[in-house]
């Protein structure tokens, strides 16, 4: 995939979609924004710091190297000054352009000068060789009669070239040996200049001082370029004149930068360079006096030393920021995601139907806050709208149930009051009065009461008087027990429910069968704590497809109570939950069985509590 | 705390603790290694072994490497140096760094050392007849030699005819240098006449070249093979005055060889290079210890000096050290 791709929103949705919640994505979002600008912070102080030490360092030795610079200046000079005293010296010029024929008076220009070149030498301890030379025989090297090495060309010196083209003035050569003393072979500076003959104004000697390196080393070196650092000097031609590792340049085991030192102009006269031993630092000036070209170069790790220090507390400032802004945005993103938080739970507390405890305080004026505003109404209204609701089927199953009361059927009356009627004209006078009481406790039990919970024992009874007055009006076709454990009968049951299955069992059962029917009811207390009562006949039974369609509603025939199966399971259920209700059970020419199932607590209605009649 | 916030702590207890041992870590990175240099001598008349020794301690302060020195008095007092290798190995160095004085007599002991201290044994200048060593750094003698005699050919015609002055006989530099000389001359190799012997002295260097010239009038170049034959067989030739008539190669540096190249009596020498032998001896020894690989021998240069060497910038850079007084 390309990186295009991976970034497209789309991805940035999908991902923060994946977050399980906001608060998490709020705090992966605030880490990021903070780490890339802490790492932005830190890469821009630590460059800039950089920057600073090397401009730092670069004014330190800059000034350092000019420093030097002048130093050597000044020591050269005074070295030249040396000379041009010597220059002028009336001994000097009478030794050697006197071409006297007395030796005396000779020895004693030589023994003058020779005491003048000892007092030099001790005053100066780098100067190696100071001398004056016409000819092979007449010079002096020193104070303690030095030889001239005869067989040096003094035309193949380089210095001696250079010393007759200087015209008189004073030439200061680069580092080389002395080969012009016998048996002397040092590595030495020399200033020279050629002396005038008065007589005829000619050139024709020369005055040489070869200073040794312990000044300019004492220069270079009393000067603080840390433990690392050091100072060179190249001479006019980009050569090494002094190098505190001369020796190692010169056996090629080291090179210097001399190159890149060149190309330094006085504008732009530093560099840096990586080195095994870290970063160096080159500044460069170059003397107009001399024409050497004095180096400092000193390594930037020694420069500061505060470098690491100061990058520890850079880094370390960055990470304890970004410790504190990572508490602060974990205490931030819970402050703003408290409230969604608890619009949350009081969500799944409406889910449950808890909407007492639902309401959530008002306290934010944000989105948040209109949320949580629309939220409260919502729920009360939904609240009230529930409460309507289960008022309303409260009304609606009263007046059910009362056009139900208010129903016993006009033709069992008609026909119950006919049988009496045919039962004092026949004088029985005992089954007058038993049907009679019988059908007064029907229509008693179903005015009397609107209450839709009776007791197990009233519905019995109800049912009783029925089947009583049943059993009478069928004679012999007709038999029924009842027998109920007393401990059921004080429970309560859903009101008109035993009676129109004892109606169902007579009219679409026994009716049609040949012989006595015999209507059952049993009524036990289960293991599980319920109330089992059981209606069983022994009519004509149901065929498998009618027992599939049992609980369909449909239109009451005229003769029946008009509570139909439907009527009472929807009852039952929503009394009891539907682990509650009716069970069928049937079989052609055998009979029905059917179980009615109702929790011992029956009255406690978990969709309407309030609809318990204890509390009415 | 959710899993992220983990994750984020740790991160950042991470980085600190990185923060914080990373410049430790570098602190710690160099201990300073310590190396015991055993030359031939230390004499300051010497040039040869003041050079090296010079150039070991160059290196020593270039590596941080903490070097000592322990040197007999006299260059042939193998005894001495024996005495002092053991001395030094008992000090358990990182290193030792040996130019042993004699061929066969410390081979045993170095063996011992060796088995018994496991320290490396860098030699310098010359070697044992065991190859104990794991590393040598000394001049190409064999090369050298050649060098001189390719030079010699420039002096060498029909008629002419060879001399050589060798040092000991039976020593390996004297018998490379001339395996080495022979091999320059190419078809003229049939002109040496004979070798003599020195025996690096150059009273006998000077006689033995008087005795060879006697033998042979018509002889034209000499060459010696170290300093004292070279310069005794050069001041023979000067006293005799056949300087112009003979010539003679010398082999290594000194003041004494600088001036007869001057004079003309020499027409080369050839020089070794005591100062980078010394150097490269110590670094090599460093590269050693830190586990680098080096080369079982390091060949530390010769370099042919002719008469006008003396007088140009790169000629006076080889010739002469560069050395604080």
């Amino acid at each position: 995939m390309k990186l295009t791709q991976i970034l497209s929103p789309k991805n940035f949705y999908n991902f923060f979609n994946q977050i399980k919640s906001i608060r998490t994505s709020m705090m992966i979002v605030f880490s990021l924004l903070i780490s890339i600008s802490l790492l932005i912070y830190l890469l821009i102080s630590l460059n800039y710091t950089q920057e600073a030490i090397v401009q730092n360092s670069t004014e330190y030795t800059d000034q350092l190297v000019k420093q030097v610079n002048s130093d050597i200046d000044s020591y050269i000079q005074y070295m030249k000054n040396i000379s041009l005293m010597l220059t002028y010296n009336s001994d000097v010029s009478r030794y050697l352009f006197t071409d006297s024929d007395d030796p005396a008076e000779e020895r004693q220009y030589h023994d003058a000068i020779e005491e003048q070149f000892r007092t030099l030498s001790k005053a100066r301890p780098d100067i190696c060789n100071i001398g004056i030379y016409r000819s092979s025989d007449k010079y002096i090297f020193n104070y303690n009669d030095s030889l001239l090495n005869e067989h040096t060309n003094l035309s193949l010196l380089d210095w001696y070239q250079k010393t007759l083209q200087a015209r008189g003035g004073t030439y200061l050569s680069s580092s080389h040996v002395q080969t012009i003393v016998k048996d002397s072979y040092n590595w030495v500076i020399t200033l020279s200049s050629t002396l005038k003959n008065p007589r005829n104004s000619k050139r024709e000697a020369l005055l040489f001082i070869d200073l040794n390196y312990n000044t300019i080393r004492d220069l270079c070196e009393n000067i603080n370029l840390g433990r690392k650092g050091y100072v060179f000097i190249l001479d006019e031609e980009g050569d090494i004149l002094y190098h505190p590792k001369q020796q190692l340049l010169y056996s090629n085991l080291k090179q210097e930068r001399i190159d890149e030192v060149l190309q330094l102009t006085a504008d732009k006269n530093s560099f840096t360079a990586s080195d095994v031993g870290g970063h160096k630092l080159y500044t460069a000036a170059t003397s107009q006096e001399t024409g050497w070209t004095v180096v400092g170069v000193a390594y930037l790790s020694e420069l500061n030393k505060k470098e690491t220090q100061t990058r520890l507390i850079y880094t370390i400032s960055a990470l304890l920021l970004f410790f504190c802004a990572l508490i602060i945005s974990s205490l931030l993103s819970k402050a703003i995601t408290q409230p969604i938080r608890i619009l949350q739970n009081s969500m799944s507390k409406v889910v449950t139907g808890e909407f007492d405890t639902a309401l959530v305080p008002e306290t934010a004026h944000n989105e948040i806050g209109d949320l949580t505003h629309s939220f409260n109404l919502m729920t009360q209204q939904i609240q009230s709208l529930i409460a309507q609701n289960i008022e309303e089927q409260r009304q609606k199953r009263k007046s059910e149930l009362k056009a139900l009361q208010s129903q016993i059927n006009p033709h069992f009356l008609y026909n119950t009051l006919d049988s009496i009627i045919w039962m004092a004209e026949t004088g029985a006078c005992q089954d007058v009065v038993l049907m009679t009481s019988s059908l007064a406790k029907l229509l008693r039990q179903s005015i009397s009461n609107d209450e839709e919970l009776v007791s197990i024992r009233q519905e019995l009874e109800y049912t009783r008087s029925y089947l009583t007055i049943q059993k009478m009006r069928y004679k012999d076709t007709l038999d029924f027990q009842i027998h109920a454990e007393p401990e059921i009968l004080d429970a309560a049951i859903v009101k008109l429910t035993l009676q129109p299955l004892v109606e169902n069992a007579i009219y679409h059962g026994i009716k049609f069968k040949e012989g006595i029917g015999t209507v059952r009811i049993s009524g036990s207390l289960e293991e599980d704590g319920s109330i089992l009562i059981v209606i069983s006949d022994n009519g004509i039974g149901m065929s498998e497809e009618q027992l599939t369609h049992i609980f369909e509603p449909r239109t009451p025939s005229p003769k029946s109570s008009g509570v139909g199966i439907n009527n009472i399971q929807n009852r039952l259920h929503l009394y009891y939950g539907e682990s509650c209700g009716l069970e069928f059970e049937s079989e052609e020419q055998i009979g029905t069985t059917v179980y009615l199932r109702i929790p011992q607590t029956a009255g406690q209605s978990r969709i309407a509590p309030k609809e318990d009649p204890t509390h009415e | 705390m959710n899993k992220l916030t983990k994750t984020l702590v740790t991160i950042c207890i991470l980085g600190l603790l990185v923060c914080f041992l990373y410049p430790l870590y570098f602190q710690n990175q160099q201990p300073e290694l310590s190396v015991i240099y055993i030359p031939k001598t230390q004499d300051n008349t010497n040039d040869f072994w003041t050079t090296l020794i010079s150039g070991t301690q160059m290196a020593a302060e270039e590596y941080n490497v903490n070097l000592t020195i322990l040197s007999p008095q006299e260059e042939t007092d193998y005894k001495q140096q024996n005495k002092l290798i053991l001395e030094a190995a008992q000090l358990k160095p990182d290193a030792l760094v040996i130019s042993p004085i004699s061929y066969t007599e410390s081979t045993a002991l170095l063996q011992e050392i060796k088995e018994t201290y496991h320290i490396p044994i860098v030699l310098i200048d010359a070697v044992v007849s065991e190859p104990l060593e794991d590393t040598l750094i000394a001049s190409d003698n064999y090369n050298a030699g050649k060098t001189m005699g390719e030079f010699a050919l420039n002096y060498v015609q029909e008629h002419s005819q060879i001399g050589i002055v060798a040092h000991v006989p039976n020593t390996s530099t004297a018998m490379d240098r001339e395996k080495g000389f022979r091999a320059g001359l190419g078809e003229m190799e049939t002109k040496v006449v004979e070798t003599v012997f020195s025996y690096s002295d150059f009273q006998t260097a000077y006689e033995v070249t008087k005795d060879l010239l006697t033998r042979y009038p018509n002889l034209s170049l000499i060459a010696g093979l170290n300093e004292y034959s070279a310069v005794g067989a050069g001041n023979a030739i000067k006293d005799l005055g056949l300087s112009g008539q003979v010539r003679v190669i010398g082999f290594d540096n000194s003041i004494a060889a600088v001036r007869l190249l001057e004079e003309d009596i020499f027409s080369g020498i050839i020089i070794q290079k005591p100062f980078n032998m010394g150097y490269l001896g110590i670094e090599t020894t460093y590269q050693l210890l830190t586990g680098k690989k080096v080369k079982s021998s390091i060949d530390s240069g010769t370099e042919l000096i002719t008469r006008e060497d003396v007088y140009t910038k790169e000629g006076q850079q080889a010739l002469f050290s560069f050395l604080r007084d």
